[in-house]
């Protein structure tokens, strides 16, 4: 790592372990992947590849019972890891925003759009009751909430799914994040509400020059956003490359599995089955020997079996690509 | 016809709230020809404290409308005031013990670990004991007020309160609000009083009218046994204890009394009932 221009969000070897009755189990193993300033980076998976609690570890968020069990996540050079209470509650909220799913649950029912900011805003920006208010009721103006002036008074039961996603939003940026982590932010919206929200995060990482740890299992979203796609599987990173390349050409069968599964031109006439990758994510404390993906994937052979891959460099257009497939020891980079 | 949470609490909330408004204006309606405030003549012309040998034990009557006590007082004034000794322990004992318990079961139930088993193992101990007991060895012990028996049956009741928060705070600390405000850099405190109290609160909320009810019960008991609000103050329970021995032939300086406090608590309980959704029909 070049010491002069660190990465913004550098995470090496990072595993989250939830104990088990046999044990810990890992429920994410050994990732490490690097966000530069203003990147936007994907993290791709289904549910239960260990995403979201990745997305989570950053900040040291993972939940009860769970805990990060080995590696280090640096942020702006910071070691997260060694942060007291203090500083950990400054980063949260402050350098590294959230936006999470579920906007009908991840607002507090009984506290006003408009407390729940100026909470942020005194909090992150040190601003006095007077000054944040005013703050809060820009910061609605920008996600675009409509009547932004009377929503701040408004209990989230009162807004639609799409204007409690920017109210999020809002919430997520006014404490001036550099990354923000947005954890599957339009999954719970109707395709034209998900759209707007997309645009509109799209719009403001631009003006303010924020990184984006977009995590999701919606290929389409990928392809519309990121710069970079990291894919992930049964806890672990199993390919990463620039997102175009990654859609274009996968490089792990699994992320061929994952784009042959959406409906394609040529593919998606009426009445004709959509391929699926068969099976599902193994839970983490019944995972194979070898490669997790083994089990369910088309071109696994004895060695899969066995023997868990390594990186491998992947040749490519642009950019560094890799994937952790035996399939890929061939291609010389 | 379909009766809903707030028909079925109507008539007893306003019965239960016929008390603190006697209390309230309890030296308004009650007192002797001189010490009125104001110098309004009250509607009910007796001073509770004033004794009056000539007319002891006298029946109800026109100038005595619920008669006099063995000491020749009238009964209806001292009624009146007690009002205020009984709702003033039962307000200020259902406070405490849903501020103590509500407090406690939040951050049990907030923090886990080792603070959730130190608050369950005092619920535990508390709910233990008899708490007549308890009140009874606390009131011997401390100095004999009305505020020390509404401290001392707080420290009995809030266990129930405790559970309840603490039961409400467990399932409110996983909700998906609580790790998006810890996500936002919320600290543990504004994470206990501003995300999880005010939803937690309502259960312990709906008992006050129990804690309400039982307070008052304790306080006349206590008083009965002479452990209670000291004279002059005129007590229900200590009207109960001196009419003992004239319950033969003065049934009326118990019969009063005894009837405030049935009213008293019974409408608490119908209320607490009509609040938790029980007592249907």
């Amino acid at each position: 790592m070049g010491d002069a221009d660190p990465p913004l969000l550098s995470v090496r070897g990072l595993s989250v372990a939830f104990p088990g009755p046999a044990g810990d189990v890992l429920a994410v193993e050994e990732v490490s992947f690097d966000v530069g300033r203003g990147e936007v980076v994907a993290l791709v998976g289904e549910s239960g590849s260990g995403k979201t609690l990745t997305g989570l570890a950053l900040a040291r968020l993972v939940p009860e019972p769970g805990r990060i069990a080995a590696g280090t996540v640096r942020f702006e050079g910071v070691d997260v890891g060694s942060l007291g209470e203090r500083d950990l509650s400054r980063l949260r909220g402050g350098a590294i925003g959230y936006v999470f799913q579920e906007p009908s649950t991840a607002l507090d029912p009984v506290r006003t759009i408009g407390s729940e900011l100026v909470a942020v805003l005194r909090r992150h920006r040190g601003l006095g009751r007077r000054e944040a208010r005013a703050e809060a009721l820009s910061w609605l103006r920008r996600v675009a909430l409509p009547g932004a002036e009377e929503r701040l008074r408004d209990l989230p039961h009162r807004m639609s799914g799409g204007m409690r996603q920017r109210a999020m939003l809002a919430l997520a940026l006014a404490g001036g994040p550099r990354l923000l982590v947005a954890d599957e932010p339009t999954t719970a919206l109707d395709v034209t509400i998900q759209a707007q929200v997309l645009g509109l995060l799209a719009s403001l990482r631009e003006e303010l020059d924020l990184a984006v740890l977009l995590v999701t299992h919606d290929l389409g979203v990928v392809r519309e956003v990121a710069g970079r796609a990291l894919v992930m599987y049964a806890g672990h990173l199993v390919e990463e490359g620039p997102a175009e390349d990654v859609l274009a050409a996968p490089a792990h069968p699994y992320t061929r599995g994952l784009l042959a599964s959406l409906p394609s031109g040529e593919d998606a006439a009426p009445g004709r089955r959509l391929p699926a990758l068969e099976g599902s994510v193994p839970e983490p404390d019944a995972r194979p020997p070898g490669c997790s993906f083994a089990p369910r994937c088309p071109d696994a052979f004895a060695r899969c079996r066995t023997e868990a891959p390594g990186w491998y460099a992947v040749p490519g257009a642009s950019g560094t690509r890799r994937a952790a497939c035996f399939l890929r020891e061939g291609d010389a980079p | 016809m379909r009766t809903t949470p707030r028909t079925r609490a109507a008539p007893a909330a306003a019965l239960l709230l016929l008390f603190p408004l006697v209390a309230l204006l309890a030296p308004l309606l009650a007192h002797g020809p001189s010490g009125g405030p104001g110098g309004l003549r009250a509607p009910i012309p007796w001073d509770p404290g004033e004794p009056d040998l000539d007319a002891r034990l006298r029946p109800p009557g026109a100038d005595h409308w619920l008669g006099t006590d063995d000491l020749g007082r009238d009964v209806l004034a001292r009624l009146v005031h007690g009002a205020r000794v009984s709702t003033g322990v039962g307000l200020l004992a259902a406070a405490l013990s849903i501020a103590v318990g509500a407090l406690a079961g939040a951050l049990a139930g907030v923090a886990g670990g080792a603070t959730d088993r130190g608050v369950l193992f005092l619920v535990e101990v508390v709910q233990a004991f008899p708490p007549l007991v308890l009140v009874a060895a606390g009131a011997a012990f401390f100095p004999p007020a009305a505020a020390t028996i509404a401290v001392l049956v707080a420290a009995t009741s809030w266990p129930d309160s405790a559970r309840l928060v603490r039961a409400q705070a467990r399932r409110l600390v996983r909700a998906p609000f609580v790790d998006a405000a810890r996500a936002g850099g919320a600290s543990a405190t504004r994470i206990l009083f501003r995300h999880v109290l005010p939803g937690a609160l309502a259960p312990a909320l709906a008992t006050a009218p129990y804690v309400l009810g039982a307070a008052v019960l304790t306080e006349a008991g206590l008083s009965f046994l002479g452990l209670g609000t000291p004279p002059p103050a005129p007590s229900w329970g200590r009207a109960l204890a001196d009419a003992r021995e004239s319950l033969g032939s003065a049934w009326w300086c118990a019969a009063a009394p005894a009837a405030a406090l049935f009213l008293f608590v019974l409408s608490a309980r119908r209320l607490g009932d009509a609040l938790s959704g029980r007592g249907r029909g």
